[in-house]
């Protein structure tokens, strides 16, 4: 496919991307055996650049040259206006990115893992319809331009979740965690346990009043908390004019206890990967240190507008984090629960992610919080919706990180409980 | 096409009970202003396809980017089925249906591939124009255009050949205004599965959004709490999709015992007056569907009449574990995933209310517009509104923002307790999640409704 490159017209500047992967899975659905399935997919997108203005083609056609050149070609006349050029040849650091292990895994040792993994919760209690699966993947990456850039990597993933359904009436119960990451991960005790101490402790339900309570967040739901930070952050928000962190590099923003950073080359991770989707090495970046804006997440377009580097994080749509790192605290969450007279810690929610990140505000409907008085969990509550403003809560109503973190492939974050946290309910 | 794919299910003639083979060619133009304007134009091909195989009750799932990579494909799936149908062991179970030879052409009443790129860019531009110079405080515009023309082909083990062509268009129109620390989206939504027309002429909705972008910086944010709610055409077109379409779908029903219990038909869930279903009958909106991803003849299905549940969107697998009948529900979003149960476009049937009638009686409550964006787990479900109106002593008051409601499904459905007669229909791009497939076309139809005791989120 470089060919492909070479072939282009005098005065266009062009970049290949091309993937190829393929994947195994085996499902569980209804606590029984569902299917085997597998993957092979093979992409490749040629941008272009021509007269200051870039388009771009794709092809999940293997061998399909002349179809990318000219679908590109035809619509290049009318395509974004970049002051940019396609970056020249780079150093990029070789991150640890392939188990081979992953790729000589059996077929039946995946659904002896699977069906090992649905015994557990099973056999915990048979009324739960029980859902896990485990996926192996490899993938191949090549990108080149008519700069100079010439860069490949390969990458394996191995992936394994378990969840359940509990239906009791009206009443439906839906919990489950998941492991992923490049590499054989070892994790499967500590998800079974984690599931079902999770059912556990959801399977009483409590009554709870509206009000304003503290709230322990879960790891998984950080990113819903933290996601006005990363779109205001985000290069292209600061470039369109919509961010309200638009020229606020070096101001205090929040907590002093905050600090967040985004990683693309941690080893064996999901989200890492040596170059970005244009050819700029990845690297750490922080973002907010102890409250403080530190840096934009950006790609060549918007650090071009900016006036400053990429920092790596290129991708077709615009800059975009790799993994997302919350730095943790030093009390446990076990110790600030306990300090907690009435409140509540939420696992799992709905339509957080909706909404305008650029407000601040989030919300979204409790579907799994547990009910703590006294600093215990007593029950679960139920029709329960949160409301809080990032920028607000964040800055003047944080209780406390955790010391533990959880990593989940595009993050790491502790549990977060922040005080003055609006609970609606009937 | 036709003698390839037949030739090649011989094969599985002999391995596993049933077999079939998708294959699509799909061209896909995106264009995206934002900021200023143009930011992303897009030409892409979406060329693969996947074999599909029944043994003993297991399926096996191949997929492939290269033709000559079908029998090979065929044969992994065939495999990998019977692997399953031995952990299986219950026997295939695929609800009858009629054995299709048909090719199917759409009627367009713009085929968007009869409009020039220029022309295209030309009116996006104007779009983009007109929200950028509707007032200073716009600050950005976010405009979407995806355009997708798939020729789809399916056969089976049966005997079924189908050769469809299908087209997708969801459009976008968004106007960012800021001031200060404060921004605020408003947006604007088309799609079509017949027609490019379907964006054309939107100026004067365009500059309503617009109005409601700059006035909704000085808006408050709702209070939270819990209110009688009127819910406009869109907003009830994401409560019905996100509250009931999904805990209808067949394939989550059968594999739940417990759920099967709690959704038996003939179990009343709302007052008489409440009629839902789903279909793809809709050609102009994005669910509209001939065939389904099985080869089955897509069809009206009610799933709740007269407030009593009456039926469910199901594959020939969850028809037959069932014992009802295929309602032409069984979707794919493309060739690399099997197809499972989905809805079209969901609809709720029209009443008899006016909007008068129903805001009159109204001391404190909300009107929630336009739908964000929506999600559920089954029981309770979460959606978004553009934004909204106080409603205070029957009369429209002021405009709130960040308008969030959230529900427990079986409640909210008992507490509809009026309908409107002024169905619209709500087409926009993004579409519809599950699984991994997403976002998949999907439309709604539905006109004004009133909903008691609906709780929504936002400040104290």
């Amino acid at each position: 496919m470089t060919s492909l490159l070479q072939s282009l017209p005098a005065g266009v500047q062009g970049e290949l991307l091309t993937s190829k992967s393929s994947s195994l899975s085996v499902t569980y659905t209804d606590s029984q055996f569902e299917d085997i399935k597998n993957n092979q997919s093979f992409n490749a997108t040629l941008r272009v650049i021509q007269d200051g203005k870039m388009a771009i083609a794709s092809s999940s056609k293997p061998d399909d040259e002349q179809t990318l050149l000219k679908n590109a070609l035809a619509i290049v006349k009318f395509g974004t206006e970049v002051k940019h050029e396609f970056p020249g040849p780079a150093d990029y650091a070789e991150i640890e990115l392939v188990d081979e292990a992953v790729t000589q895994v059996e077929l039946n040792t995946m659904v002896d893992l699977a069906e090992d993994l649905v015994s557990a919760l099973v056999n915990y209690d048979s009324r739960i319809q029980v859902m896990a699966g485990v996926t192996r993947e490899a993938e191949t990456v090549s990108l080149a331009n008519t700069a100079g850039f010439s860069g490949a990597y390969r990458k394996t993933g191995w992936s394994y979740y378990l969840s359940g359904q509990l239906v009791q009436g009206d009443d439906m119960l839906w919990l489950g965690e998941w492991v992923t990451g490049a590499s054989l991960r070892d994790n499967y005790a500590a998800l079974k346990q984690d599931v079902i101490h999770r059912f556990e402790r959801a399977k009483t339900i409590v009554p709870f009043q509206a009000g304003v309570y503290p709230v322990i967040f879960a790891p998984a739901q950080v990113g819903y908390l933290l996601e006005p930070f990363l779109a205001s952050l985000n290069g292209k928000a600061i470039m369109r004019d919509i961010s309200p962190w638009k020229g606020k590099r070096g101001a205090q923003l929040l907590d002093e206890r905050i600090t967040i950073i985004d990683d693309g080359t941690l080893p064996f991770c999901a989200s890492s990967i040596p170059f970005d989707r244009e050819g700029t090495p990845t690297r750490r970046n922080v973002l907010i240190e102890q409250g403080v804006l530190k840096q934009e997440i950006l790609d060549l377009q918007s650090g071009e507008a900016l006036g400053r580097a990429s920092t790596g994080n290129g991708t077709l749509t615009g800059p975009e984090p790799h993994h997302v790192i919350l730095s943790p605290g030093t009390a446990s969450v076990a110790d600030t629960r306990k300090s907690i007279d009435r409140g509540l810690i939420i696992f799992d929610s709905m339509g957080a992610w909706a909404g305008n990140p650029y407000s601040g505000n989030v919300s979204g409907t409790i579907s799994l919080g547990l009910l703590i008085e006294n600093g215990e969990v007593v029950g679960r509550v139920k029709d329960c919706m949160f409301s809080i403003n990032a920028f607000k809560h964040f800055k003047d109503h944080l209780i406390a990180t955790s010391s533990e973190t959880k990593e989940d492939g595009s993050s790491t974050y502790p549990y977060v409980t922040l005080d003055e946290v609006v609970i609606s309910t009937q | 096409m036709k003698q390839l794919l037949q030739e090649t299910l011989q094969l599985a003639s002999d391995l596993v009970d049933y077999c079939e083979i998708r294959f699509e060619d799909s061209q896909v133009l995106s264009i995206r202003f934002q900021g200023k304007g143009l930011d992303r134009i897009n030409k892409d091909v979406l060329y693969g396809g996947n074999v599909r195989a029944l043994s003993q009750g297991g399926w096996g799932f191949s997929s492939f980017t290269d033709l000559t990579d079908l029998k090979e494909s065929l044969l992994a799936a065939c495999e990998q089925a019977r692997f399953a149908g031995s952990k299986k062991q219950e026997g295939s179970k695929l609800a009858p249906v009629p054995i299709i030879d048909e090719e199917v052409q759409p009627v367009y009443t713009l085929d968007p591939r009869a409009v020039s790129l220029d022309e295209k860019v030309r009116i996006l531009t104007h779009y983009n124009d007109l929200i950028l110079g509707y007032d200073p405080a716009i600050t950005a515009v976010h405009i979407v255009y995806i355009e997708k023309v798939t020729d789809l082909y399916f056969a089976n083990s049966e005997g079924t050949y189908i050769k469809q062509e299908k087209l997708d268009i969801g459009a976008n129109f968004g106007a960012t205004a800021r001031r200060d620390e404060i921004t605020t989206q408003q947006y604007v939504g088309r799609g079509s599965s017949n027609g490019f027309d379907c964006i054309l002429g939107i100026d004067e909705n365009l500059k309503e959004a617009c109005q409601l972008a700059v006035d909704s910086l000085d808006a408050p944010q709702m209070q939270a709490g819990v209110y009688t709610t009127i819910c406009d055409p869109a907003m009830a077109g994401l409560f019905v999709h996100e509250a009931f379409g999904h805990l209808s779908e067949g394939d989550d029903i059968h594999r739940n015992p417990e759920l099967a219990k709690t959704m038996t038909l003939g179990r009343r869930l709302g007052r008489d007056i409440l009629t839902i279903y789903d279909t793809g009958e809709y050609a102009q909106g994005r669910g509209h569907l001939v065939y389904d991803d099985e080869g089955v003849a897509s069809e009206r299905t009610y799933l709740i009449k007269d407030g009593v549940l009456v039926g469910r969107l199901h594959s020939r697998e969850s028809a037959a574990i069932m014992g009802e009948k295929p309602t032409g529900s069984a979707r794919a979003i493309t060739y690399q995933f099997p197809p499972i149960c989905r809805m079209r476009s969901t609809c709720i049937g029209a009443g008899t209310s006016t909007f008068a009638e129903m805001i009159k009686d109204i001391k404190l409550g909300v009107y929630a517009v336009g739908g964000l964006g929506g999600e559920t787990n089954g029981e309770m479900f979460t959606f978004v509104a553009s934004h909204g109106y106080m409603i205070r002593d029957g009369k429209l008051a002021e405009l709130v923002k960040d308008v969030k409601l959230m529900g427990n499904v079986f409640t909210t459905l008992a507490n509809i307790d009026m309908i409107g007669n002024d169905p619209q229909a709500d087409d926009s791009a993004g579409g519809c999640g599950k699984g991994q497939q997403s976002p998949l076309a999907t439309g709604a139809v539905s006109p004004h409704i009133r909903i008691q005791n609906v709780i929504i989120g936002g400040a104290k």
